[in-house]
């Protein structure tokens, strides 16, 4: 098996995870798709020259956690044009019930547009806890923070996020 | 009820990301703070918001493009082609360590 094939069989399993850290990084489409490609080509650099790691999925989330924030911080200080990009993205998916599927992807960016309100330093943590499941401990070592420092951005990244979704939070408040 | 040394501070933020996350530490840490749950008003939101933010936060994975799974095969593909014709230039050097 070439380095290619290995390399390959090992991370396009990963590949959603990889996009949807990606998207939580830089905010248009087409940065989000260009940032997954630096992604995979630094992996693969890495891998020819075998530094191989133990275990690929949080090597690559680290990868393009990396790249992205350098990246984010370049893209933010251009103009932004995204609210309608990210609804673009999300009418994509339907085929059955669009009714639904509509539904969806309204939720959809607006939880998009939630996560984006975020501070990066927590959407960081979610991203790398929640979605990539990292324990907060090695999130924290990702981060380069003490762990405590870790729970409190997650805490408030979730809460911000439950709140910033009125209609979901009212579950909660209701109580 | 004795509440063990670590969990004395009241810390709804620190407590609720721990629990949100099935992280906390410990059988009787965690019998504790179930039963702090239903006497503290500050807990319980701090963990129905947690909970729901972390739902909310997972909620909206999506599958990656298949133009962008071509596009990464093609990417890689051409990066392993390049990669067998430079070392082949530094092939000499390279071969005496191998
Ligand atoms: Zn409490």
């Amino acid at each position: 098996m070439t380095d290619r094939d290995a390399f390959l069989r090992a991370t396009m399993g990963s590949m959603d995870l990889v996009y949807n850290v990606a998207r939580r990084m830089v905010r248009a489409p087409e940065d989000v798709e260009d940032l997954v490609q630096e992604t995979y080509l630094a992996a693969f650099r890495a891998w020819k020259d075998h530094r191989r790691p133990d275990r690929v999925e949080p090597w690559l989330v680290t990868i393009c956690l990396n790249l992205g924030r350098s990246r984010y911080r370049r893209l933010s200080a251009r103009p932004r044009e995204v609210e309608l990009s990210d609804v673009v993205q999300d009418t994509r998916a339907g085929d059955q019930d669009t009714e639904r599927d509509a539904l969806a992807a309204v939720e959809r960016s607006e939880l998009y547009r939630a996560m984006w309100a975020l501070p990066e330093e927590q959407r960081v943590a979610i991203t790398l806890v929640d979605l990539s499941g990292f324990s907060t401990a090695d999130a924290a070592a990702e981060m380069g923070t003490p762990r405590g420092t870790v729970l409190s951005r997650l805490h408030r990244g979730r809460r911000a996020l439950a709140l910033l979704m009125p209609e979901r939070a009212r579950e909660v408040n209701d109580r | 009820m004795m509440t063990p040394r670590r969990m004395r501070t009241h810390d709804p933020e620190r407590n609720a990301a721990e629990y949100v996350s099935g992280e906390m530490g410990g059988r009787r840490v965690r019998r504790w703070f179930n039963a702090h749950l239903l006497e503290c008003e500050d807990c319980w939101r701090e963990v129905l918001l947690g909970r729901l933010g972390r739902r909310l936060a997972t909620d909206i994975r999506e599958v990656a493009p298949s133009s962008l799974r071509d596009r990464v095969r093609a990417v890689i593909a051409v990066e392993s082609r390049d990669a067998v014709e430079r070392p082949r230039r530094r092939g000499l050097r390279r071969g005496r360590r191998q």
